[in-house]
């Protein structure tokens, strides 16, 4: 499957490259340059003449590409703890910016009716840190009459390297109805413009199998509290698994949409649609069971704190 | 509480634009408001709440020594009891009046089970009176009481709040009047102090955690899908969609005015809730000075008394020349008196938020129990081009060579921001490369409007530049933001990462605080006066908390005569804590 490949490909090339230089703080991807001009020095060479010549001289001496300040190029070598008038480190002021937080948040907690039968899905995280780091634990279950079948649960590190992307890396453990596969993961989450919602996550094991889920959603506003939400995810793998349930390939998709009523933005319930397809030699698992190809009604709620 | 129920509060009839309107109607509050009196434990709060002063619960202190007492206290605004932090027993604590020259000494008692502070909002005075934890001194401990001591160098209208955590949210601030030591150079036959603020029955620290996790929870402003099909049929497709792209591409919601809203707050005047109607009464012909205090965490005020023009005198406790206005608009901490002579028996007194989900209301009357109508609530309007791009004629020479003569920018110089290279990662999602200067702009919702709205370029002090020097130096602070994540900084970074900004002891520098978000930050410098300027660099007043606005560069002088460490942020109180602040070494 190719973009499977894609994802190997990238990963093997460029992912540690990447995750090398965000782990080092370097910001990688620059988001909108608000002119949509490229923000090369060459631009900023361009315009130097616009300052008025005023800036201070320790301002045009730095080493930095053309244009671009220093943010500490003000502090005149002062720190906050220590120099004349400073407090001793045990009083200094410590804001919000400096503390950890926590969250839950669950995105699905529904019931679905196919074709032929019911079952119950849970999907959500609980996330601890700030802005820019956090520690989640991600899990999906599919359980019925009160057994879980599938689950699949996560715990990544979370670091942003754009202002609206994370970088995630860290683990999965899937448990199916017989077999239980555990994987490393490495993915990118985030806000794409026109407010799109998307993730992509590669998995590798040391069995050397690997695979891939994208996921992205969209929140329409009907009303300021009535909310469209489509939604598509896309799982792959790279080699065939009967045991776990998928072939190779593009094994399942699910398209479809929740109607959620925001009582508040943190409290809605919804109904909704979804397709799940199973495709290529993913057909052949659940095609005697009549499951490749289901329509499945929704309802479920909302919420998080 | 006792005199505030007993007296006679007319229900107020809805007006039929009101009744008509769509919107979710905020809550308004009790009628009553305020302290609850099951709790009237002590003495002291039964004074506070049964001082007649200026017709609302707020007591009056004056002299030279004065004690305040913070404490924990069970109000109820909504219908839901909660705890607030109350200073001698009320909300806001009391009006201090002090006199130009006199040293005072506050006492100030800490009896919650946690650090508080004092801090005295644009008063000048030595760093370790400044009141700021953890820059200003440590901190006054529970149990403790720390005595505050200075002289008094300037006169008008300050305020004083916490400014620990979110304690200011809570209720901790009130008014200072401080009396000029010869006659006041503002006449007026009475004057009454309208603070306004507001209040969330959530605990602000999780109204802040909320919204790390989703930056728009509180904004029920949002585009919607009936709203463009609405906008396609009146404007056509190519103009309702060009309108949002911008904002899809950038990820930026166009009503994203304000974190916080009537979703979760309350507005209060005086510490009374609309429907509670802070009365203050006036005799026909007199000329009344009205001290309008932002004392509000998060909340933008438009404030207009319609049919009523307002004359600006005194802002930031600075006398200015006298301003005929209809409406103005104020940020958390900024202070303007107005005085006005009501001929009728009463007038409402309407302070409109920013984005347009609610309001503060109280009523000028000739006698208690008056009403008037209250104004029909505005549509909340969209931020426009030049809070996204501002300075868009300057953008058009850089980038095409063309001119873009609408929008009145054409004249306008075209300045190059200079951004800190931080500002180029996570912590930043959009950066304005020619900020506009435009000073006359009243900010988005008051643009369009035939009312006479007050803009920082009609500010004029009547005392003129104090410091005639040349500025040595110029700097430039880049104000940051990232809406999705909730983070608030400046040059990109958060207080915890920045170093001090270092101010030499005695000179003159120019500041431009560039405003690279989209949302207005009510800048406030402690210790020392920010002197506006306009782009040409001519003086025009003093002020100690200056707004700027979105893709706005707002310039001013500083004369660094205060030696210390000083505190410099947003006065928004969730942007302030998220780290947009600055430590500032005078040495």
């Amino acid at each position: 499957m190719s973009t499977l490949q894609l994802f190997a490909t990238a990963s093997t090339i460029k992912l540690p490259l990447l995750l090398t230089a965000i782990l080092a703080g370097t910001a990688v991807a620059q988001d909108h340059e608000i002119l949509g001009q490229p923000d090369s020095s060459d631009n900023h060479q361009v315009h130097a003449g616009h300052d008025n010549g005023t800036m201070p001289q320790d301002m045009t001496m730095l080493a930095q590409p053309a244009g671009e300040r220093d943010p500490h190029a003000y502090s005149g070598g002062y720190t906050r703890s220590s120099g004349p008038y400073s407090l001793p480190p045990s009083q200094q002021l410590h804001l919000a910016d400096e503390s950890k937080f926590v969250g839950l948040w669950v995105d699905r907690l529904e019931t679905r009716n196919g074709d032929a039968e019911n079952f119950q899905e849970f999907a959500g995280y609980a996330w601890l840190g700030n802005s820019y780091e956090r520690w989640i634990l991600q899990s999906e279950l599919e359980w019925r009459d009160q057994t879980v079948e599938e689950s699949k649960t996560e715990l990544l590190y979370s670091r942003a390297f754009a202002p609206f992307w994370n970088l995630e890396v860290g683990g999965r453990y899937d448990h199916g109805d017989k077999e239980h596969r555990e994987w490393l993961a490495l993915g990118v989450s985030g806000l794409a413009p026109y407010w799109f919602e998307v993730s992509a996550t590669a998995y590798f094991n040391p069995e050397g199998h690997s695979a891939a889920t994208v996921e992205a959603e969209y929140d329409l506003y009907l009303t300021q509290r009535l909310v469209l939400q489509p939604r598509a995810e896309a799982d792959f793998y790279g080699d065939s698994d009967i045991e776990a349930g998928h072939g190779k390939g593009l094994s399942k998709s699910k398209m479809g949409f929740r109607l959620r009523y925001d009582f508040d933005r943190q409290f809605a319930p919804y109904i909704g649609y979804e397709r799940v397809h199973r495709h290529g030699e993913t057909i052949d698992v659940f095609e005697p069971l009549g499951q490749h190809r289901e329509e499945q009604w929704i309802a479920g709620l909302r919420f998080w704190f | 509480m006792k005199n505030r129920h007993s007296r006679a509060v007319r229900t107020m009839a809805p007006t039929g634009a009101e009744s008509l309107q769509s919107r979710r109607q905020f809550v308004q509050g009790l009628i009553g408001g305020g302290l609850l009196s099951g709790t009237l434990g002590t003495s002291q709060l039964v004074r506070a709440l049964e001082a007649p002063v200026q017709g609302n619960n707020t007591q009056e202190l004056r002299g030279k020594v004065f004690n305040l007492t913070i404490e924990e206290r069970a109000v109820n605004f909504t219908g839901r009891p909660r705890m607030a932090t109350a200073i001698n027993g009320s909300i806001p604590g009391p009006t201090l009046r002090w006199r130009e020259g006199d040293e005072v000494t506050i006492n100030v008692t800490n009896r919650l089970r946690e650090t508080t502070s004092i801090h005295w909002h644009g008063i000048i005075l030595p760093f370790q009176m400044d009141g700021v934890p953890g820059i200003s001194y440590p901190g006054i401990r529970p149990g403790e009481t720390f005595q505050y001591r200075f002289t008094v160098q300037q006169s008008g209208t300050f305020w004083y709040h916490s400014h620990s955590g979110f304690q200011e949210m809570t209720g901790m601030y009130g008014a200072i009047i401080v009396e000029p030591a010869a006659d006041s150079r503002i006449q007026a036959d009475r004057s009454h102090v309208l603070v306004l603020s507001e209040w969330t029955d959530e605990d602000p620290l999780y109204v802040f955690q909320k919204l790390k996790t989703m930056g728009h929870l509180y904004n029920f402003n949002q585009p919607t899908l009936p709203g463009l099909l609405e906008d396609i049929a009146n404007e056509g497709l190519q103009a309702a969609v060009g309108r949002r792209d911008m904002f899809n591409m950038m990820r930026m919601k166009p009503t994203d005015l304000a974190d916080l809203s009537a979703e979760t707050l309350t507005y209060l005047m005086n510490g009374l809730t609309p429907n509670g109607n802070s009365t203050h009464l006036f005799e026909k012909g007199q000329r009344v000075r009205l001290r309008v205090i932002n004392a509000a965490g998060n909340t933008f005020f438009d404030m207009r008394i319609p049919d009523l023009p307002l004359t600006v005198v005194h802002v930031d406790g600075i006398d200015v020349e006298p301003v005929t206005v209809d409406e103005f608009r104020l940020g958390p901490g900024e202070t303007y008196d107005v005085v006005v002579t009501p001929t009728e028996d009463a007038y409402t007194i309407f302070a409109e938020t920013m984005e347009r989900t609610g309001f503060a209301r109280g009523t000028l009357a000739t006698q208690p129990g008056l009403t008037a109508p209250v104004p029909a609530q505005r549509q909340v309007q969209w931020l426009s081009m030049q809070d996204m791009m501002g300075n868009m004629s300057a953008m058009d020479r850089e980038m095409t060579g063309m001119d873009h003569g609408e929008m009145n920018m054409a004249n306008m110089p075209a300045v190059q921001a200079r951004h800190a290279r931080s500002e180029f990662g996570p912590s930043t999602d959009m950066r304005v490369d020619f900020p506009r200067t435009n000073l006359d702009d009243p900010g988005v919702g008051l643009r369009e409007t035939a009312r006479r709205v007050l803009t920082l370029s009609d500010l004029r002090s009547l005392d003129g530049e104090i410091d005639p020097r040349a500025p040595e130096r110029e700097i430039e602070l880049h104000l940051t933001g990232n809406m999705e994540r909730y983070s608030w900084s400046i040059d990109g970074l958060e207080y915890g990462k920045s170093t001090p900004v270092h101010f030499r002891h005695g000179e003159k520098l120019r500041v431009h605080l560039h405003n690279d978000t989209m949302m207005t930050h009510p800048m406030h410098l402690h210790g020392m006066w920010s002197d506006l300027e306009d782009v040409d660099g001519n003086f025009l007043t003093r002020r100690h908390t200056l707004p700027v606005q979105p893709a706005q560069r707002v310039s001013f002088s500083v004369t660094a005569d205060a030696l210390g460490r000083w505190a410099w942020h947003c006065h928004l109180l969730l942007h302030m804590d998220a780290g947009m602040f600055r430590e500032v070494i005078v040495t």
